[in-house]
């Protein structure tokens, strides 16, 4: 179960977040307190070089807008992949992707530095928490999201850990992307996506 | 290299079996430590590889793409490529490769030249004219390295230079501590893969040696991580090129960017003479309107803020100190003469670069100015004002910081 709901966090669109909606029991204890953990190992990672601008140039920068429909490619084996993102001038991106049970799902990252996204969904059996945050590189080409999954469950001896980090850019006319996970059952995956703009 | 200590110069020698056949850019005293690695038009083939706390393998390709194509435009802009060179001893005329290929297969590198068990003879059998990109944790071969030389945040160690072939591979290490930084994990590549090219440390912006304490990219107005040259640190002067002598960043809160206050910097003389305000900000520029190897002709600019007062001169600047260091790329190999006769030597590939220092005085507003004109880590600017009893002095990158 950990490895199915931790490498669905990375699996399908970049972006996308697919979270299995649980019952909502209060039988585990710390939520709270996991995805703080998550935030902490996310500040942690992205403290340094890194400077905010949030009043000159935002509306300078690469735009990533659309629906798009590419390769990925891991280890020689290939998959076809299709989302969608929305962006809001320099301060905030949003990817659209569809789950394995065709519900939407939409996730919202704040790119000015300043906010990191976190969840928490707990069930009978487990507790899952994530933290994203974003940022853009010095002249605003590369979107970089670091996120901090964690699992916490009675019947696991205890706290799964998995850190990924995904790179995103334009090269000409395509979207490329470059996603990495590390802490899963199966290894590291380290995955590079191409697509082109459908609409 | 980028470092975090000092580089100790000097023969070093650790047992033969293990450290044989490597040398290092800065960690020795061989004749061609510093030398381009690569001549001829057969792309430098290379290998990647990352460990967990690395960048996606896709983004370090990306990455060195970029680079790549940067140091292209760079000796491209200067005609680096273009310098005289005598024929080898192979009894070739070859330039420096500047084109990289992505290997297809690499397996037999990686299982000999990873992080978990190196081979370190197979390794650099297997490098003898490849590079591979080490991200993240270091082998036998950087860790050997880092012994000698301290901690650092990258490195580039090449084989034994093969003065037969004129290509000669390594290893190109990029430690993973700054593995979410986009910009800081470019900045690294672009500095290591600049010792590929035969760029020495402090030839230029991004060949700072102390680049760690530059990381801070918010120090200076202009940025400057991914570039190769500043606008306070350029390699070489080039028509059209805009010099910038007041970026860096002072305590002073109000300053603009770019500006310095004038009564930290300019005396009463030189306020008076530039009708400058003591409580307002100036800002000098050099527009490079023609350079040859000992003379450039420069137009400087003053610029004060909030005013937007301005004073423009143009002067002749010339080599006056006679002979000086080139840090131009460079290769120490084995050559032919015109009777045939094979010789060593060291060659310069110095097209394009201007004297680091040169001397002149401008004339403006009826006075005579003098101006000294210095590339030493980075631009240093020395003018005197008529009837001013000092000089007015502007350090802009790291000679404060030695």
């Amino acid at each position: 179960m950990k490895t199915t709901l931790i490498n669905k966090l990375v699996a399908g669109s970049v972006l996308g977040l697919i979270l299995v909606v649980p019952q909502s029991h209060a039988f585990l204890p710390t939520v709270t307190s996991l995805e703080n953990q998550a935030k902490k190992i996310i500040m942690k990672e992205r403290a340094s070089n890194y400077k905010v601008k949030t009043k000159d140039d935002q509306n300078s920068c690469a735009q990533f807008a659309g629906t798009w429909k590419g390769t990925c490619e891991e280890n020689g084996t290939k998959r076809e992949s299709e989302f969608k993102l929305e962006q809001t001038a320099c301060s905030s991106i949003a990817s659209i992707s569809k789950d394995e049970s065709g519900n939407q799902q939409r996730t919202t990252i704040d790119l000015t530095g300043m906010g990191i996204k976190s969840e928490t969904q707990s069930g009978v059996f487990f507790s899952l928490s994530y933290a994203l945050a974003g940022k853009w590189n010095s002249d605003k080409q590369v979107i970089t999201v670091d996120g901090s999954a964690l699992v916490n469950s009675p019947f696991m001896s205890s706290l799964q850990k998995m850190d990924f980090s995904i790179q995103m850019m334009k090269d000409g006319n395509d979207l490329v992307t470059f996603n990495k996970s590390t802490g899963n059952s199966d290894g590291d995956h380290d995955t590079s996506c191409r697509y082109q703009l459908v609409k | 290299m980028i470092k975090k200590t000092n580089i100790l110069l000097g023969i070093v020698f650790l047992s033969s079996w293990v450290w044989a056949g490597w040398s290092s850019n800065g960690g020795n005293n061989s004749l061609d430590k510093d030398n381009i690695w690569f001549f001829g038009q057969e792309p430098i083939p290379y290998c990647i590889m990352t460990s967990s706390s690395a960048p996606p393998k896709g983004a370090v390709q990306m990455m060195i793409q970029q680079s790549n194509q940067k140091w292209k435009s760079f000796f491209a802009k200067y005609k680096i490529a273009d310098s005289e060179l005598p024929t080898f001893a192979n009894g070739t005329k070859s330039k420096p490769t500047l084109e990289l290929k992505l290997e297809s297969n690499c397996t037999e590198i990686e299982v000999a030249c990873g992080s978990q068990k190196t081979d370190v003879n197979k390794c650099e059998q297997l490098l003898a004219d490849k590079i591979l990109f080490l991200i993240g944790s270091p082998n036998q071969v950087v860790k050997n390295y880092l012994q000698i030389n301290g901690s650092a945040m990258g490195a580039a160690i090449r084989t034994e230079f093969n003065n037969k072939t004129n290509r000669s591979g390594g290893i190109v290490w990029i430690s993973s501590a700054n593995s979410s930084s986009w910009d800081v994990n470019s900045h690294m590549i672009l500095h290591e893969m600049g010792h590929i090219y035969g760029m020495k440390h402090d030839s230029t912006w991004v060949m700072a040696e102390n680049v760690a304490k530059l990381l801070n990219q918010t120090f200076y107005s202009f940025g400057g991580l991914g570039m190769i040259e500043a606008p306070n640190w350029p390699y070489s002067y080039s028509s059209g090129d805009v010099l910038f002598f007041t970026d860096k960043r002072f305590a002073d809160v109000g300053s603009p960017k770019g500006f310095y206050k004038n009564k930290y910097f300019l005396d009463t003389i030189a306020l008076e003479f530039l009708e400058f305000q003591p409580e307002s900000y100036f800002q000098i520029k050099g527009e490079i309107i023609y350079s040859s190897y000992s003379q450039a002709h420069v137009k400087f600019t003053f610029e004060e803020s909030p005013s937007g007062k301005m004073h423009s001169f143009e002067v002749r600047l010339d080599n006056v100190m006679g002979a000086e260091e080139r840090n131009a790329p460079q290769i120490y190999s084995k050559w032919l003469n015109e009777k045939n006769d094979q010789y060593f030597s060291t060659k310069k590939l110095d097209k394009g670069w201007v004297s680091n220092s040169l001397m002149g005085v401008a004339d403006f507003k009826g006075e005579k100015i003098a101006i000294k004109l210095e590339r030493k880590k980075g631009l240093i600017l020395s003018i005197h004002f008529p009837k001013s009893d000092r000089w007015l002095h502007l350090a802009t990158v790291q000679y404060d910081w030695d």
